[in-house]
């Protein structure tokens, strides 16, 4: 038995066997090359594209001759094999990993995108047309690198204590949760998104596992983790784990997410019933990323976007429901959407920056579908992530009412008279220092002391070494919240806190 | 050399030619409005956009390279028929 000291992020106990998801080397935080391309072996990273796409090549030769008599589909399968074994897509593909130094399904991206832009390029519907071929074949391959679209989750099929070096927020559309008991990660700090995950579905979980830790244990050892004092015992003996259930788990942070009027934050439907039914007055944050990272071939629908709001605006039973506009970027990225590499993504276009700018169709969409679920459901209100200036909130403000103008004018009727309460999201020290003119033109103001503590103290959320300089932060949090508090006393709108950090 | 198929150099033919090669020794390259296509490379090929009609000049470079030009040509004489 060996027990590692990690740092407990959502208590509770749990055990079981360890499901160690292993990737085929790390993603940096925005999902692309950058920060630790060391860690990626270009050798290791060809090989394992070679051994997808022969992989995926003979099954697509298998289908072929399957397919017998049915010339069409034999033709197509063909030609798809010929494809996944094309020495040109080969070529590419090498070139990216070694010039980018990509992961091998990144790498797939890439090639598939240049020959699909080749194809396009093409003066001729049916040639044009191919590039869907390359894009079916290339997304075989890298379902066959990443394992089934599910990734290394997919192998995930009992329940588990999940392990890895770091979680992403995408990998947690690909896990079933009834399968995470919990979870176990070196990077990540309280308030990294996976912890604030495990938090609101009640799952233990630890961060700050050393990789070499990691290295030692085994898929199917046992594992006892207690999500409190961030004890990690790897295959304890009945005495050891008789020994660690009798010292009382305690308590960390604040577990009503520094509401102080039973607001609560949710990510998705069964979040927000499973909330209501716990007697909250309110949803005060409605993170909207979650129903993009869920969302398969594409971006969601306006349509499929209505069912989720009004849903989730139903299960509040008329209590509010502050729906917050995608915020990605950061940490966080969709599958289908890449966003180029930045050296400092939490610096760069991620929130209302990426909704103003290159996601502004997307922004519309979404905002059109919160007006409609608004339009049934009046307990709905909406706010703009990562607001550093007044002129961004009112282009903000505008696109709004411009989907409202557009939504009546299509004959949209709404059940309340009032327009929509719209909010500003206070996460940034622009947005603090601003927050008096913000509040003249806002019906309400959101503090996401999360991020604010992040970009007050100059230090990584995500990174447990700066976990004691974040932490000090209270005191300069302390300070920007009086001035927040102020601006909207003064203009007379509700101020409420949505992070997980709330100073005395 | 001229393109007669009605459907041009689609798909089906791209990779038939492509398997065809495959028995050569010799490297075949297609060249058509400045651009070149490695003929063992599908994606090469119908990145070209060879339509009925299209004039290509085909080459071949190896030890057999006379009788893959040969089977080339008689291969694109005969293609979709």
């Amino acid at each position: 038995m060996r027990v590692c000291g990690c740092k407990g992020v959502s208590k509770g106990r749990a055990e079981g066997p360890v499901f160690i998801a292993r990737r085929s080397c790390m993603p940096s935080g925005n999902g692309d090359v950058a920060s630790n391309s060391e860690s990626c072996d270009p050798q290791a990273e060809k090989r394992t594209f070679e051994e997808a796409a022969k992989a995926v090549a003979d099954e697509l030769h298998g289908l072929s001759v399957k397919s017998g008599i049915d010339v069409t589909s034999a033709g197509l399968f063909s030609a798809h094999e010929e494809m996944a074994r094309d020495p040109a897509l080969h070529d590419s593909v090498c070139a990216y990993i070694d010039g980018k130094r990509l992961r091998a399904e990144e790498a797939v991206s890439g090639a598939c995108a240049d020959f699909c832009a080749r194809l396009e390029a093409l003066d001729d519907p049916y040639m044009s047309g191919r590039s869907a071929d390359v894009t079916d074949v290339c997304n075989r391959i890298r379902e066959r690198i990443t394992g089934r679209g599910a990734g290394v989750f997919g192998a995930l099929k009992e329940p588990s204590i999940v392990m890895a070096k770091e979680f992403f927020p995408s990998d947690f559309a690909k896990m079933d949760f009834s399968f995470v008991r919990g979870l176990v990660s070196c990077r990540g700090g309280y308030t990294s998104h996976a912890s604030i995950m495990a938090r609101s579905r009640h799952i233990p979980a630890a961060v700050g596992l050393s990789p070499e830790d990691l290295d030692k244990i085994s898929n199917g050892d046992t594992v006892f983790l207690d999500g409190g004092s961030g004890e990690v015992a790897i295959c304890p003996d009945e005495t050891a784990k008789a020994a660690l259930e009798a010292v009382p788990s305690h308590a960390v942070g604040d577990e009503n997410s520094g509401y102080d009027d039973g607001f609560v934050n949710a990510g998705s439907v069964e979040d927000v019933e499973r909330a209501i039914s716990e007697g909250a007055e309110g949803i005060g944050l409605f993170r909207t990323e979650f129903i993009f990272l869920h969302s398969e071939g594409g971006f969601p629908s306006e349509d499929n976007q209505v069912s989720v709001y009004s849903r989730a605006a139903k299960a509040c039973c008329g209590k509010p429901l502050v729906i917050r506009t995608l915020d990605i970027g950061g940490d966080k990225q969709l599958p289908y959407f890449k966003l180029p590499a930045e050296p400092n993504p939490f610096l760069g276009m991620r929130g209302i920056r990426l909704s103003l700018g290159s996601m502004s169709d997307c922004f519309k969409t979404q905002v059109r579908a919160i007006i409609r679920a608004y339009s049934s459901f009046p307990n709905i209100a909406v706010m703009f992530p990562m607001i550093v200036s007044t002129k961004e909130f009112e282009a903000a403000k505008a696109t709004l009412s411009g989907c409202v103008e557009d939504l009546s004018g299509e004959g949209l009727e709404f059940v309340s008279k009032e327009p929509i309460s719209t909010g500003c999201m206070i996460e940034t020290p622009a947005a603090v220092l601003l927050a008096d003119e913000l509040a003249s033109e806002a019906d309400f103001f959101s503090v996401g002391t999360n991020d604010l503590t992040q970009y007050l103290q100059a230090a990584d959320r995500g990174n447990p070494e700066m976990d004691g300089i974040y932490s000090s932060g209270t005191e300069a949090l302390k300070r920007a919240l009086d001035m927040i508090f102020k601006a909207a006393s003064d203009h007379g709108i509700r101020c409420r806190i949505c992070g997980e950090i709330k100073p005395e | 050399m001229k393109i007669i198929s009605p459907l041009g150099m689609h798909a089906r033919p791209a990779s038939e030619l492509v398997k065809m090669l495959r028995g050569c020794s010799s490297k075949v390259t297609f060249s058509f409005r400045g651009k070149q296509a490695d003929a063992s490379s599908m994606l090469s090929l119908l990145s070209l956009g060879l339509k009925c009609g299209s004039e290509v000049d085909v080459s071949a470079e190896g030890p057999d390279e006379f009788d893959v030009l040969a089977e080339v040509e008689e291969f694109i004489l005969h293609m979709d028929k």
